[in-house]
């Protein structure tokens, strides 16, 4: 019996390593080519051991302006997401509680908004854009991202609201609140998980986008994810380039997840029904 | 402090349903008035209505006076105890009752007096640290009693307060509502659908069902003296027998005709109740409550019965009896009766003894009444014979 659980308990683990490896091994492999030298990329059988060179590294810092992409992809995440939860909570907040059988239609509504490809969208936001002036400006694609991701807040929050029970709020209420001052108070609170979880999906949207500011930004407003395809050289692809960029398009999103993985999971996991 | 008034207030909803149909009712200041039916009958929605959480469709509802039909729930400083208890989450206990002072700004050093004074009132000093997560269900339950007191509000709504605890910490709890309500000397209106809760705590009960009041009055006199058959089904545990059977007016007297038995009424009592008159040579219903019966083993004696069984109840002793007599009426009585909430009026009848002898089922026996403690009802109007 003991034995049979102890295999049991083996298998899984060794199932969740084989998982592991597949999932990590290209995001090692990407960051690996950054600290080779060009001739050990592709060298086959592949080059476990080696010297690391910080070649690639110093070749980002000479032809990207590091810091004018990181801090566009910055404002542009933030900028979305803060208007995103500013229209999304409320919006989502109002549905929850509306007495209508049909609000749950308009919660659906919005989730159905947030599946069009992006592509579809983006000659005509092109076009309105350039209309209305603001093209290459951060702004567009705050604007583009907040759109489609307050939709995703509409319909996340609204699950939210709906599994928190009402009565909290009466209760502020009865205690003296305006409706202002219960939603703020205390309906707010109740929800933090799903208001992080919110935030990180905006954040990770935002910052992994790449067709709109692919499009819409110009040279001083790009983002980090578009410098990526500028490793992408016209006759080969500066691999160690690639590497050493990801690195900075990869680690500010994987450490925030590090330190905010607990509401994640339970913004996954909770409200959701 | 306030007296708080209905009049004629109704309440209905946007897909046409009445959850209260035209409710007079007054609660006298620092009365406790308990608001008892199943569920469904309107008494939570009258509840809300005096919170300012359902708006009112028509009538007038006053509060100490003013007209509160359209005040927002801040406006009118009511406190209300919700079924869930509905305490803040995130907030510790100390929090949760303050949080009202602190909303109306009251000074900090007032709010640490009156949390501290509220606390030690409930036994909470040790909990204040605490989250409504880590606190039991009795612990929560005097969270929010507390939230409730810290305010001194002019009224407390209760909603259904202890129908989350268990069947112990209940009747300790009633107990202690009733006497800090009593202390406290507030206006409290208690919703519940445990008639017991509404006998043991209220000064006047009122009864509603399918959202119209169907009497008010003390608990004494609702059991004593239910204006219909509804009322005098739902108050009282185990609750009324209903007996079909026939007035009669014979030589002896008024005579009562039940399955198996001719009863000869006192003649005072049939003199004092001008209603039994009229209802000479029909069916009624009669009420008996299980306390206003008895059994012996004269078999000759009273109504003829067998047992069917009994349940031991320690200080009390339910032997369940079908009456012999008489095989089961299909007329209107039966048929009606089942349909509308009401027990079915049956052969069988429930007495409850202090301390009675043990019996085996299908033992024969007989079964006395009192006379002076039955209930007539008319079984087409449901209301009381009197």
């Amino acid at each position: 019996m003991r034995d049979r659980a102890g295999l049991a308990l083996l298998a899984r683990r060794l199932a969740i390593v084989a998982v592991l490896i597949v999932a990590l091994a290209p995001v090692v492999w990407l960051f690996s080519i950054a600290y080779k030298p060009t001739r050990d990329i592709f060298a086959s059988p592949p080059q476990l051991l080696f010297s690391p060179t910080w070649d690639n590294f110093q070749s980002v810092f000479r032809y990207f302006n590091l810091w004018a992409l990181l801090r566009s992809s910055l404002v542009i995440a933030i900028g979305s997401t803060v208007l995103s939860l500013i229209i999304g909570v409320p919006a989502g907040y109002a549905l929850a509680r509306a007495t209508s059988p049909r609000a749950i239609w308009l919660a659906y509504f919005f989730l159905i908004i947030r599946t069009v490809p992006p592509i579809a969208t983006l000659i005509p936001f092109y076009l309105f854009m350039r209309d209305i002036g603001l093209l290459g400006t951060w702004w567009a694609v705050i604007m583009l991202n907040t759109a489609l991701n307050s939709a995703f807040v509409v319909w996340m929050m609204f699950s939210f609201f709906r599994a928190a029970p009402a009565s909290i709020e009466e209760a502020a209420l009865t205690d003296g609140c305006t409706d202002f001052g219960a939603f703020v108070s205390v309906a707010l609170p109740t929800v933090a998980p799903g208001l992080i979880a919110s935030a990180i999906f905006c954040v990770m949207f935002s910052w992994n986008d790449f067709l709109y500011a692919m499009f819409l930004t110009k040279a001083d407003t790009k983002t980090i994810s578009v410098a990526l395809l500028s490793a992408c050289g016209t006759k080969d692809i500066s691999w160690g380039t690639l590497g050493a960029l990801a690195h900075f398009s990869t680690l500010p999103i994987v450490l925030m997840m590090i330190l905010l993985n607990r509401y994640f999971v339970q913004g996954l996991t909770q409200g959701v029904h | 402090m306030a007296a708080i008034r209905f009049s004629h207030v109704s309440k209905t909803y946007a897909g046409g349903h009445v959850a209260v149909k035209d409710l007079t009712l007054e609660i006298e200041d620092g009365e406790f008035l308990v608001l008892v039916g199943p569920s469904g009958c309107g008494k939570s929605t009258a509840l809300r209505m005096i919170a300012g959480l359902e708006a009112i469709t028509a009538g007038v509802l006053t509060i100490g006076g003013a007209v509160a039909n359209h005040l927002s729930p801040r406006q009118r400083n009511v406190a209300m105890i919700f079924q869930s208890y509905a305490l803040y989450p995130h907030l510790s206990v100390a929090e949760n009752l303050g949080f009202a002072l602190k909303v109306r700004k009251e000074p900090r050093e007032l709010v640490a007096a009156r949390v501290g004074e509220t606390a030690a009132m409930l036994e909470l000093k040790a909990l204040l640290a605490r989250r409504p997560g880590q606190l039991s269900g009795g612990q929560r339950q005097r969270v929010a009693m507390g939230r409730a007191l810290v305010r001194h509000p002019r009224a407390f709504l209760m909603d259904e307060p202890l129908s989350n605890l268990d069947a112990r910490l209940r009747g300790q709890m009633r107990g202690e509502i009733a006497r800090l309500q009593r202390a406290a000397g507030v206006t409290t209106v208690y919703v519940t659908h445990d008639q017991v809760e509404a006998m043991t705590m209220a000064d006047r009960v009122a009864v509603m069902r399918d959202g119209v009041l169907q009497q008010l009055g003390p608990p004494r006199d609702l059991y004593d003296r239910p204006v219909n058959l509804f009322v005098a089904t739902f108050i009282g545990a185990p609750p009324l027998n209903l007996v079909p059977g026939v007035l009669r007016w014979t030589e002896q007297g008024v005579e009562l005709e039940l399955p198996g038995a001719r009863l000869v009424l006192p003649p005072k009592l049939a003199q004092k109740n001008f209603g039994l008159l009229a209802h000479r040579d029909r069916e009624v219903v009669v009420g008996v409550r299980p306390e206003a019966a008895s059994l012996t083993d004269d078999t000759e004696a009273g109504i003829p019965g067998v047992v069917a069984f009994q349940e031991d109840l320690g200080a009390n002793m339910v032997t369940t009896v079908e009456l012999a007599g008489a095989k089961r009426r299909d007329g209107v009585v039966v048929e009606d009766l089942g349909e509308s909430g009401i027990p079915r009026v049956s052969n069988r009848m429930r007495i409850n003894a202090q301390s009675g002898a043990r019996r085996v089922a299908d033992q024969a026996v007989g079964i006395e009444l009192d006379l002076e403690r039955l209930h007539y009802f008319d079984p087409v109007s449901k209301l009381a014979i009197r």
